[in-house]
């Protein structure tokens, strides 16, 4: 019943959210900057737009009530998971948690660029990523010496400067 | 016309016309990296070019134009990236195609389109560009706010399922394009006391991070084994008799809008071809698959962009006035040349017109001759092993996203929009109504800034923009009663 709630009133959330933010931030802008015409300000616009967002919110939130209600007068059907269902359940769950480290990998693969540098970063990035989508080991080696050659000659010669480490790389 | 056949005779040697297809290849080569755009690939190579004399510099400059933009739509269609922001509708409607084995027929109408647009564009530009010149300048704040606020009721009201979602989406992609510090004020906005955000998001880290990184989470999430389960490894190249006719109606549609948009100063050709978009969601037979792989969708953006982007050299050669970043490098070389575009382009410069405009012709051509055999080769992509394909394109939105302003934040941007855009593909929100919100927010907020100054009571002087905000709302209204009855 948790779930459904959250499911379903997160975007409400959101926009109520977002529309309050700008409001807020309209309002403190009217006070700092804002000396003669309102409507030609740095917040006006804002400020309309925050309104429009908060009215939208109004309609989503008593709409998502709604679907909350005829949601929970489902939930008495029960589905009974089969084995096989089970099986392929836990089959997405190794493609999800594939998915996940892969984007975690990308998060590490931006945050040592500015230590080891562009090309060896790449290169540990994309040992790593291959590795873990099981990619044959030949063609882990090819692919991380061809993007190597291509960061290395390829990119100076097409005039691109790419960051570089410790390793001057 | 004898000045345009005399231009032909100028342009067809063959040190230019090795110079066109040498700008084309370039072009597509520097197009097909994610982010890499037209503008960066011509501010790239536009060094390169200076010592080249001044018609040949004009004409390289087209090609690695027209060849950039083509190569954003490969990577639009194979990879869902698009190179730039124009390319995002046809990613939009040309990756769906690609997975059903149809990137072949994809990439094919979307060289056609492409071609299409410009011609249209250059015949504008060759017959009427003058007079187009003038009318574009009697376009004012009032008449680009009601056009804006109708393309963004035209998408709102077309994508997903509910249109108070589409709209939210909207609004959250203007309020997104005012971060930053506000260029009529200096006002510092939605910054939060971060000195990373006083310049505001730059589009290509959103957009990339909203179609690459998402697509790509999607596909590892989904274990896809290529980017095309449809046919075999030989798909067809040629499109069928169907896709031929949708096409050409909907080229025709995003031609029109988009040289039409195109001539007026401050619409860049990406909001053009998204405007063109929206509007073609109306007016296109398959209306249900707009956004989902419809071909009719590709051909209009397309045929939209190329011809917006043409369209832009009416002002800048019979004004001086440069619509887009691209065509403010064109004026810096024609300048640097000692010519000075404006109505003396079409007096006393009008030899060097007319041989610039036969170079365009002849660019297209050779575009589109030097892409056909290519796109087989291209098509392959969408063949390579996923678990090998994935890891590349993630690092090509890195490298791409990278080279735009040389910013980790942009990094950051992209992966934080990649992440949303997954949510949002999952929970199935609507996103072409967020980036339109996001490419037009700034010209829309300074339009209305500019109209409220001028005073909103002389909208009545104004029966454009009255029209085109009074037939938004209607569009909005009629698709939110529509699609309640659908949901019934």
């Amino acid at each position: 019943m948790v779930s459904i709630i959250l499911d379903r009133m997160a975007f409400p959330l959101f926009m109520f959210v977002t529309g309050v933010i700008a409001v807020l931030e309209s309002n403190r802008l009217t006070e700092k900057y804002v000396d003669g015409d309102w409507l030609s300000g740095p917040s006006s616009f804002m400020m309309i737009l925050g309104l429009l967002i908060l009215a939208i919110c109004f309609i989503e939130t008593v709409r998502s009530v709604f679907q909350i209600r005829s949601d929970l007068k489902k939930i008495d059907e029960h589905v009974v998971a089969t084995k096989e269902d089970e099986e392929k359940s836990d089959e997405e769950k190794g493609y999800i948690k594939d998915m996940i480290i892969s984007f975690a990998m990308v998060l590490v693969y931006i945050f040592i660029i500015r230590y080891t540098g562009f090309a060896l970063a790449t290169v540990i990035y994309l040992a790593a990523n291959l590795t873990l989508l099981k990619n044959p080991i030949v063609r882990i080696v090819l692919t991380v010496v061809v993007i190597l050659a291509l960061l290395l000659w390829g990119a100076p010669a097409m005039g691109i400067s790419l960051p570089r480490g410790f390793l001057g790389l | 016309m004898g000045w345009i056949l005399n231009g032909f005779q100028q342009v067809s040697t063959l040190q230019n016309m090795l110079i066109s297809l040498l700008g084309c290849f370039l072009g597509n080569l520097v197009g097909v990296l994610p982010g890499l755009g037209p503008t960066a690939s011509v501010s790239l190579l536009f060094p390169f070019m200076l010592k080249l004399p001044p018609l040949s510099i004009l004409l390289c400059l087209g090609a690695v134009y027209y060849g950039a933009m083509y190569g954003g739509s490969i990577t639009s269609v194979l990879l869902n990236i698009p190179g730039e922001v124009a390319s995002v509708p046809t990613a939009m409607d040309g990756y769906p195609l690609a997975k059903q084995g149809r990137a072949g027929s994809t990439l094919l109408i979307c060289a056609m389109s492409s071609f299409f647009g410009s011609m249209v564009a250059l015949f504008l530009l060759a017959f009427f560009a003058p007079a187009l010149g003038k009318f574009a300048l009697s376009f004012g704040p009032f008449e680009y706010f009601g056009l804006m606020f109708f393309s963004l009721a035209c998408a709102s009201g077309l994508s997903g399922k509910s249109v108070t979602k589409s709209l939210f989406m909207a609004f959250f992609g203007i309020l997104l394009s005012m971060v930053g510090c506000d260029s009529q004020t200096s006002a510092f906005r939605l910054t939060f006391g971060s000195f990373r955000l006083l310049q505001g998001f730059d589009s290509i880290p959103i957009v990339v991070g909203l179609f690459g990184i998402t697509e790509v989470l999607s596909g590892i999430k989904e274990n896809v084994t290529t980017v095309s389960e449809g046919e075999s490894k030989y798909a067809r190249v040629w499109p069928t008799k169907r896709e031929l006719k949708l096409s050409a109606g909907a080229a025709a549609r995003g031609a029109t809008i988009g040289s039409s948009l195109g001539i007026l100063p401050g619409l860049t050709p990406s909001s053009c071809t998204f405007i063109a978009y929206s509007l073609n969601q109306k007016l296109c037979v398959e209306k249900d698959k707009i956004g989902h792989g419809a071909i009719e969708g590709c051909a209009c953006a397309e045929a939209a962009n190329n011809s917006a982007a043409m369209a832009g050299f009416i002002p800048l050669l019979a004004l001086g006035i440069p619509t887009g970043p691209v065509l403010a490098i064109v004026l810096a070389a024609l300048i640097i040349q000692g010519v000075v575009p404006g109505p003396l382009m079409f007096t006393v410069n009008i030899d060097l017109t007319g041989a610039v405009i036969a170079g365009f012709f002849i660019g297209n051509i050779i575009m589109l001759i030097m892409n056909i055999p290519l796109i087989r080769f291209w098509v392959k992509i969408a063949y390579l092993p996923y678990k090998w394909l994935a890891p590349i394109i993630l690092f090509l939105c890195v490298l791409g996203t990278l080279v735009i302003r040389y910013a980790t934040f942009d990094l950051w941007v992209m992966m934080a929009f990649g992440a949303l855009g997954f949510i949002a593909k999952e929970k199935d929100i609507p996103i072409t109504p967020f980036v339109l919100g996001l490419i037009l927010g700034k010209s829309i907020e300074t339009y209305f800034r500019q109209a409220a100054v001028m005073g909103f009571e002389k909208i009545v002087h104004h029966p454009i923009s009255i029209i085109a905000l009074v037939g938004g709302l209607a569009l909005l209204v009629v698709f939110q009663i529509f699609k309640e009855k659908v949901h019934d």
